[in-house]
């Protein structure tokens, strides 16, 4: 099943074609790669999905719905979580708080001050910690979010995501920044992901994704030039061209 | 054992606060103390918006001055109830707020803070022009203070102790009422929204609706102060529509420290305090009130409160007791 | 001529004067918005300033030219070290704290005035040159008027072309415009802020300076002139120099003429008006989207 689908969809800078007709089909339960070099488009890509940016032209579909025109929010409301590039979080609150706001949100995301009701409360709590374990942050839930290490503040950065148990979780080049050992750390953890989440996933690190994709898009200059299974992507010229000499 | 130290150490605040409300009317005059709770209000509802939603608005007088003014003309005219009149001036305050908030809040950082001046500007001048209702620049004269009617009592809050009295206990109650808002799920949305508003609507929240929500309630409150302060003095003074009053709600809520709940009060005690006792040794008080603010700037953002935490960590350090809590103080 | 046309005559003619002086303030504040982002709150205090100090400089030289010369001269020298030093520091921490900081400036400056000066209002008399009035056919007009006209055109001609003309302008325009351009050019943006907000700030003093023999001193008159600054910025485009010239002029007649026509409605129509500009068109009436 499609779970998310976009048609042709152009974002242009001025004259800066950023994504360039893109036609991307995300199948629900895959971990779905986009990389390509830097500058290629992924992060608008993920942007116009997202909503963050509008495009010029083109459509998005979230479950068959054309959510094209529909704000940030109102597309997280629907399923869609994101993390970001960089990192993204509300310093001043603690990990626990972080996780919490994006589990709230999808239980009552309504602008009034209204109680909660005790079980419910309960129920997110649990959550929060469902999710911090997931990541491995569960013994640091106390500690103020700007406190954190760089790489447990990228951890956080998808818990966040994770928080809102998305239909579709996407992830921002969830290694950037991080070292070696952190970076194995994070595939370990977006590799147990996806046995339970649909995940489009950017990286630029082609041999990161390998492992883990079910599919892979290869973007350059804003066009998908490649689009298949890790194998196929691996012996693919057009690939291998647009990655000579750019690393 | 630490959570009953959490629960002994979250009551500390309120227990001083209702000690010092029992005190202040033997350390100064009783207009002065209650003008002091007045403005605590205000500075409170002033910082559900800029220390918790992260929203500088510069038109706070427009809520407050709508407030006496509405609660004035009741008493003037129709002789309310006094719990009546706060609750008009309540809602005014709050349906103003919800106008203006509806028309300013999609403006971002600059032009948010220039709207926010505007309409103040504009609600000071039709007043000003309005003088056969609102008595001009002259301000509202006459404001009655009717007996509070409950059925089985009456309270009579003529006498300046009484008011006193009646006023503490409207503000604790407000304290209260927007300490359980602060502490509420919506309350840490706002707080989400000041620290990273992108982030928060990527959650799915509706942050325009948040912030509108927050400003109707920063506006009802101000409302509120101003209903209270209009029945201090028996007068509703241009002054409380005025942008300057504005500016000082803001002074003294950074003052004070925005990054505690109980911060608006302290810079309330310390203005309010300035403004009506030093006043009478030397007029240009506010310059004292300008270099402190400066002071805060440079050096202690978190204002008073800040000093404070930094003192008894200092404190703390030197005697070895234990380890301060740093950060976003909950109290 | 009959006496209406000759009422509207001097009453635009006034309008114009004052609309000068708005233009002044204005361009002032809009250069110091568009570099530094923030409204400067001090604004209406460093006007004040510079008649205070107009005062202060003719009583001790008797000169009024040197008093119009230098007062300006001290408050772009007294604003360029208050940037440098206290502002500059504060960028970090972000707009908002900047914007209080101006707005503590003008409290301080404003009870510094009064310290100085005393709470009394003052008046000062134009010098011997420009004294007495111009007689301009169907009516005579005074010269001191006609003088704040032709002196501000000056300053505002002047001050153009050094936007338009120079190199320096240009940075500065650019400067409004895209800050990470700018820097990324390689120029010190810093440095390009202290200068705008001396060269603002100087402007409002000149501002003062000239309305000083018209409306007389008042120590609140920083207080009552900010918010209509604030209008002439909103209604020209923040940032934007023609705009705060063009609305400096439309507001200044408008108030004038409105002010012996309406009185009741002048101010909440100058006030409704930046309302609505800010929120349907913030580009201002001449700015570009």
């Amino acid at each position: 099943m499609v779970i998310l689908r976009t048609e042709n969809l152009t974002v242009r800078f001025g004259a800066l074609t950023a994504v360039d007709r893109v036609n991307l089909e995300v199948q629900a339960g895959t971990v779905h790669s986009v990389i390509g070099p830097n500058g290629a488009g992924k992060t608008t890509l993920f942007n116009s999905i997202a909503g963050e940016v509008r495009p010029v032209s083109g459509r998005v579909f979230f479950l068959d719905r054309d959510i094209t025109h529909l704000t940030v929010y109102q597309r997280a409301q629907l399923g869609i979580g994101r993390s970001f590039q960089r990192t993204n979080i509300f310093p001043n609150l603690t990990v626990f708080e972080n996780v919490w706001l994006a589990a709230f949100a999808r239980v009552r995301p309504s602008s009034l001050p209204a109680p909660v009701p005790r079980h419910r409360l309960s129920e997110l709590k649990d959550r929060v910690y469902e999710v911090l374990g997931e990541v491995g942050l569960a013994d640091r839930a106390g500690y103020r979010a700007a406190e954190l290490s760089h790489g447990d503040q990228r951890l956080l950065e998808v818990a966040i995501a994770l928080g809102l148990s998305p239909k579709v979780l996407m992830l921002d080049e969830p290694t950037a920044g991080l070292s070696p050992e952190e970076t194995r750390l994070m595939m370990g953890v977006i590799k147990q992901l996806g046995r339970r989440y649909t995940i489009l996933l950017i990286e630029h690190k082609i041999h990161l994704v390998m492992e883990v994709s079910e599919t892979i898009s290869v973007m350059h200059f804003g066009r998908i030039i490649a689009q298949g299974p890790p194998e196929e992507i691996r012996k693919n010229p057009a690939v291998q061209e647009a990655y000579l000499g750019r690393r | 054992m630490a959570k009953l130290r959490q629960r002994v150490g979250g009551f500390i605040p309120w227990a001083v606060l209702v000690i010092l409300i029992l005190v202040l009317p033997d350390l100064t005059r009783p207009t002065v103390a209650t003008e002091v709770w007045v403005f605590a209000v205000l500075a409170l509802a002033f910082n559900l918006l800029l220390g918790y939603t992260g929203l500088l608005s510069f038109g706070q007088a427009t809520f407050f001055g709508t407030g006496a003014y509405t609660a004035g003309l009741l008493l003037i005219h129709q002789r309310v109830h006094p719990l009546a009149a706060l609750a008009a001036a309540a809602l005014a305050g709050g349906l103003v707020a919800a106008v203006i908030g509806y028309l300013c809040i999609r403006r971002i950082g600059l032009y948010f803070i220039m709207l926010t001046f505007a309409f103040n500007l504009m609600a000071y001048f039709i007043v000003y022009q309005a003088s056969s209702i609102t008595g001009g620049v002259d301000g509202l004269p006459g404001v009655p203070r009717p007996p509070v009617n409950l059925y089985v009592l009456t309270w009579d809050i003529r006498s300046g102790i009484a008011y006193y009295l009646f006023v503490s206990l409207i503000f604790l109650l407000c304290a209260i009422a927007l300490k359980k808002v602060v502490d509420s799920p919506f309350g840490l949305v706002l707080q989400a929204i000041r620290e990273n508003e992108a982030r928060a609507a990527a959650l799915g929240y509706n942050t325009a609706a948040f912030k509108r929500v927050a400003f109707i309630i920063s506006g009802a409150f101000s409302g509120l102060a101003g209903a209270l302060y209009g029945m201090l003095f028996g007068i509703v003074p241009i002054d409380t529509i005025y942008w300057v009053t504005s500016g000082n709600v803001v002074f003294m809520t950074l003052i004070g420290g925005t990054t505690s709940f109980f911060g608006p009060i302290v810079g309330a005690v310390f203005f309010i305090w300035l403004a009506e006792t030093v006043s009478v040794r030397w007029e240009r008080w506010p310059l004292i009130v300008g270099l402190v603010f400066v002071f805060v700037i440079f050096f202690f953002r978190g204002g008073f409160v800040e000093v404070w935490h930094r003192a008894y960590g200092l404190l703390a350090r030197l005697t070895q007791r234990g380890q301060p809590k740093y950060g976003h103080s909950k109290d | 001529m009959d006496n209406l046309a000759t009422t509207v005559a001097i009453q635009f003619f006034n309008g114009l004067v004052i609309g000068m002086i708005y233009a002044l303030i204005g361009i002032g504040l809009t250069l110091i918005l568009g570099l530094l982002d923030i409204p400067n709150f001090a604004h209406g205090a460093l006007y004040a300033l510079g008649a205070y100090l107009l005062l202060q400089l003719v009583g001790v030289t008797g000169s009024f030219w040197l008093g119009m010369l230098v007062a300006p001269v001290i408050v772009f020298t007294v604003s360029v070290i208050l940037e440098r030093f206290m502002i500059r520091p504060l960028y970090p921490a972000g707009s908002n704290y900047v914007l209080l900081f101006t707005f503590a400036v003008s409290v301080i400056v404003q009870e510094l005035i009064i310290i100085l000066w005393g709470p009394v209002g003052f008046s000062i008399l134009p010098p011997q040159a420009l004294a007495g009035s111009v007689d301009l056919g169907p009516f005579s007009y005074p010269r001191y008027h006609l003088f704040v006209m032709i002196a501000s055109l000056a300053v505002i001609l002047g001050l153009w072309l050094m936007l338009e003309r120079t190199r320096y302008g240009a940075i500065m325009r650019a400067g409004i415009e895209n800050k990470t351009m700018v820097s990324a050019l390689g120029i010190d943006i810093y440095r390009l802020f202290t200068v705008g907000f001396g060269l603002g700030a100087s402007l409002a003093a000149l501002a003062g300076v000239l309305i000083a023999p018209i409306r007389g001193l008042m120590p609140y008159m920083g207080v009552d002139i900010l918010p209509f600054a604030f209008v002439v910025v909103a209604v020209g485009g923040l940032g934007n120099v023609i705009g705060a010239i063009a609305a400096g002029l439309i507001i200044g007649v408008t108030q004038s003429l409105t002010t012996q026509f309406w009185p009741q409605g002048s101010t909440i129509t100058i006030f409704g008006v930046m309302a609505i500009i800010l929120l349907t068109r913030p580009q201002g009436l001449f700015g570009a989207r």
